[in-house]
């Protein structure tokens, strides 16, 4: 079972997918995805190929099955559809854009159901112990800064969900293949370009889209949890160098709380799990247009931090 | 007999240094408070108070150009805190549980 | 009960043993805990889950990928149960001031009362319920705190007023559950007329609050009511678990509950849904009934033609999807034939005839694909 997915032979994987479907460890998360479509298999050896297929029967968290939308539609632009443990929750995507809709309602259906931590929307990547959280503000380029910060050293550990325990508020990974859109695809192309990535999908409901695959050593330390860093609010603004701005420590802990899938479901559980982090960490604002210079001040920022102590 | 004041059961408060993040344990909502306010609430959650108690405590810790207003301060507190359901009223002289 | 056995589907025996006796998780294998956790999530039968395994053995000591499951149950469990006590501290002075009985029906109740059937529950709202006579002036004081109506269509807002036993629902800013104003449990033309003013003169208060619950008989009948009669069951499993839960804790704490249950039953004529509820929960989830019990509600059977013909549809319609199959098209036929029966019971002929000529002719138009409503 300590094959990556990048080795195995697609035909492999398409019989997965169609029999009891295949099984990934993201880490945080397993998931379990069925399919009968074709197309699926070559992408997922692109996109988690440096995954190992976990042994079928175990518990998942997420099972996600995509499929083609029967009905009339089948003949007359055909769609594809997602089912998460049955159930149609997520509307129909154009055939062509299998991956897209899978990641979409995998996401969608993680947010959904893992009250079992905090779970924030950002980008979340690690050095020297330490998690540095990019909330997920619209334009705030965050997959872009986060591709990036992975591509030059600093660990990724999701690029969509930061995972904070409610016993330690430590970060946990969750990697799936960062979703790239419009610009910020040729960015990180440019940027890395030994990077693998997925095809780009022109006419999603997001613009263009395509997915980065994780690299392997980040995908090797997906158990490794990160204590509290930093807190950076990235603004993407094309003719700002690198300005940093530090953020109250009350004011990180709402702008948190707002960009968290479940923050307000959990109670004293959340704001607990999200003071000790905020009490943990340092915030800054961070407005960028020099992706490099944003890079190396993230870095002098979380080099200045003391090591984490023995959690 | 004067009312005295004491804080909701539940609330969390996280001291971020000028600001304090407090779990309203009714709502669920987390609402920011100021130094002065953090105090009365912190004051009434270790027992229940009188508004001279309170009065007096923040007349310790307000800046001179303030101490005159002391009443006033605590009065407006008070109120808001009460407004925000994180301290209640209870009658009399002792605090009893609900 | 002679009837022939009543058969839950394969893939859900799992779920209502583990329900049953739930010491018996322990036997479950990775791959069956995974198909009862998807199963029970499936159902909203997570949280009811997690809290009967958590009573007989700490969560710490299963796997910690089942273990999360059953926590974040809980976490959700508790959410709900916070809103709603939240709602109800919200909207006491308008519901329950000035003398007006206000009655908490199911979820609210079962949770005013701490009742243990509450843990775990997933309230999807707060149902109260005042006098006819009362229940303007109380809409009149919630819509002038703020409460407001859903936009809805001028006939659906007539339905509700004139023709249900319960207002539209209500919501307020700030307040993440809807609140459901009722006069009477069950839609006042239709074919069942329960005794509303029995209902509120046996009213049990909750001490410490300005609101009252049904007698343990009434809330049981509601519940019946509630699925057997005024709904298309489908996927209804979790109100057969409620119904169960009600039994064994009234039946425990009252000896006299079972001799009550048929008294209330044949004063609001709702002996037919009590049938098919027991029945259910006998068949289903093993809920002990003393004999003589059994037989008084025993005179309540329909027609062996009714009584087949019903059961089977809802053997169909009532559990959860299999997570891991298509929902057949029987059961969803056997959704409709169901629905067809709740408007039926719940409207007059004449009512009916108009009601869904309404609806198709709504169906028709061209509109925009409305918002997932799969019902909580």
């Amino acid at each position: 079972m300590s094959q990556r997915i990048a080795e195995l032979p697609v035909e492999t994987l398409r019989a997965g997918l169609a029999g009891d479907g295949l099984s990934l460890d993201l880490g945080a998360a397993r998931v379990r995805i069925r399919s009968d479509v074709d197309a699926l298999a070559p992408l997922l050896k692109t996109v988690y190929g440096s995954f190992t297929l976990e042994p079928a029967g175990g518990v998942c968290d997420v099972t996600a099955t995509l499929r083609r939308k029967g009905g009339l539609r089948r003949f007359v632009r055909p769609q594809l559809e997602i089912l998460i443990d049955g159930a149609v929750d997520f509307e129909p995507f154009p055939i062509d854009t299998p991956l897209p809709l899978l990641e979409w309602g995998m996401n969608y259906a993680l947010a959904q159901r893992a009250s079992w931590c905090l779970l924030l929307h950002a980008g979340v990547v690690e050095r020297g112990g330490r998690a540095i959280v990019l909330p997920a503000m619209p334009g705030a380029g965050k997959s872009t800064l986060t591709a990036a910060l992975a591509a030059r050293g600093f660990r990724l550990l999701s690029d969509e969900f930061g995972v904070v325990g409610f016993a330690d508020s430590r970060l946990t990974p969750l990697l799936r293949p960062v979703a790239l859109k419009n610009q910020s695809i040729d960015v990180i192309a440019q940027f890395a370009p030994d990077v693998v990535l997925g095809p780009r999908y022109p006419k999603t409901h997001k613009g263009t889209v395509a997915h980065l695959a994780p690299a392997l050593t980040h995908v090797a330390a997906k158990h490794v949890t990160a204590a509290p860093g930093l807190v950076i609010f990235p603004r993407y603004v094309a003719s700002a160098g690198v300005e940093v701005e530090p953020v109250t420590r009350a004011r990180a802990f709402a702008r948190l709380a707002v960009n968290s899938f479940n923050y307000e479901f959990l109670g004293a559980l959340g704001f607990d799990a999200l003071g000790r982090l905020i009490a943990g960490s340092e915030a800054y604002q961070l407005r960028y247009g020099d992706l490099e210079g944003a890079i190396a001040k993230i870095g002098s920022l979380i080099d200045a931090l003391p090591p984490p102590s023995a959690s | 007999m004067t009312d005295h004041y004491a804080a909701v059961e539940g609330i969390r408060m996280l001291d971020f240094g000028d600001e304090w993040v407090v779990f309203n344990p009714l709502s669920w909502d987390a609402h920011l408070l100021n130094p002065a306010a953090a105090i009365v609430l912190e004051l009434a959650g270790s027992a229940a108070q009188s508004e001279q108690e309170i009065e007096a405590c923040l007349r310790e810790v307000l800046v001179d150009a303030e101490k005159g207003a002391a009443a006033e301060h605590a009065r407006r507190l008070l109120d808001e805190l009460i407004q925000l359901g994180l301290v209640r009223t209870v009658a009399g002289d002792v605090a009893t549980d609900r | 009960m002679h009837r022939e056995t009543l058969h839950p589907p394969p893939h859900l025996r799992r779920l209502l043993d583990v329900l049953q006796a739930p010491q018996r998780c322990i036997e479950c294998d990775a791959p069956a805990w995974d198909r009862l956790i998807r199963t029970a999530r499936s159902a909203r039968l997570l949280g009811t889950l997690a809290a009967r395994v958590a009573a007989v053995l700490p969560i710490e000591q299963l796997d910690p990928a089942v273990g999360r499951h059953l926590r974040a149950g809980l976490v959700e469990a508790q959410f709900r149960r916070q809103k709603v006590q939240y709602l109800l501290s919200a909207v006491e002075r308008h519901v329950a001031s000035g003398g007006v009985p206000c009655v908490l029906l199911k979820g609210a109740a079962y949770i005013a009362q701490g009742l243990v059937i509450a843990d775990g529950r997933l309230p999807a709202d707060v149902d109260v319920m005042v006098p006819r006579a009362a229940l303007d002036a109380t809409e009149q004081s919630l819509l002038a705190a703020g409460w407001q109506y859903e936009k809805l269509a001028p006939y659906d807002q007539r339905y509700y007023r004139d023709w249900s036993h319960e207002l539209a629902p209500l919501r307020s800013p700030g307040q993440a559950l809807e609140l459901d104003l009722h006069h009477t449990i069950l839609p006042p033309l239709g074919r069942l007329k329960p005794d509303t003013e029995a209902l509120f003169r046996a009213a049990v208060p909750i001490a410490g609050t300005p609101f009252s619950v049904l007698a343990p008989a009434d809330q049981t009948l509601l519940a019946a009511a509630h699925l057997f009669h005024d709904s298309d069951c489908t996927d209804r499993l979790r109100d057969l678990v409620d119904i169960d839960a009600l039994l064994r804790a009234f039946a425990t704490a009252d000896a006299a509950f079972w001799h009550q249950l048929d008294a209330r039953a044949r004063l609001h004529h709702l002996g037919r849904p009590l049938w098919y509820a027991v029945t259910f929960a006998r068949a289903w989830l093993g809920t002990p009934i003393p004999d003589a019990a059994a037989a008084a509600i025993d005179a309540f059977r329909p027609s062996r033609a009714t009584a087949s013909l019903v059961t089977a549809l809802v053997e169909r319609t009532l559990p959860p999807i299999d997570p891991d199959r298509e929902p057949t098209r029987a059961r969803r036929w056997a959704s409709q034939l169901l629905l067809a029966r709740a408007t039926w019971l719940r409207m007059p002929p004449w009512l009916v005839v108009r009601h869904t000529l309404h609806k198709i002719v709504q169906a028709l138009l061209p509109r925009a694909r409305a918002a997932d409503a799969r019902a909580a």
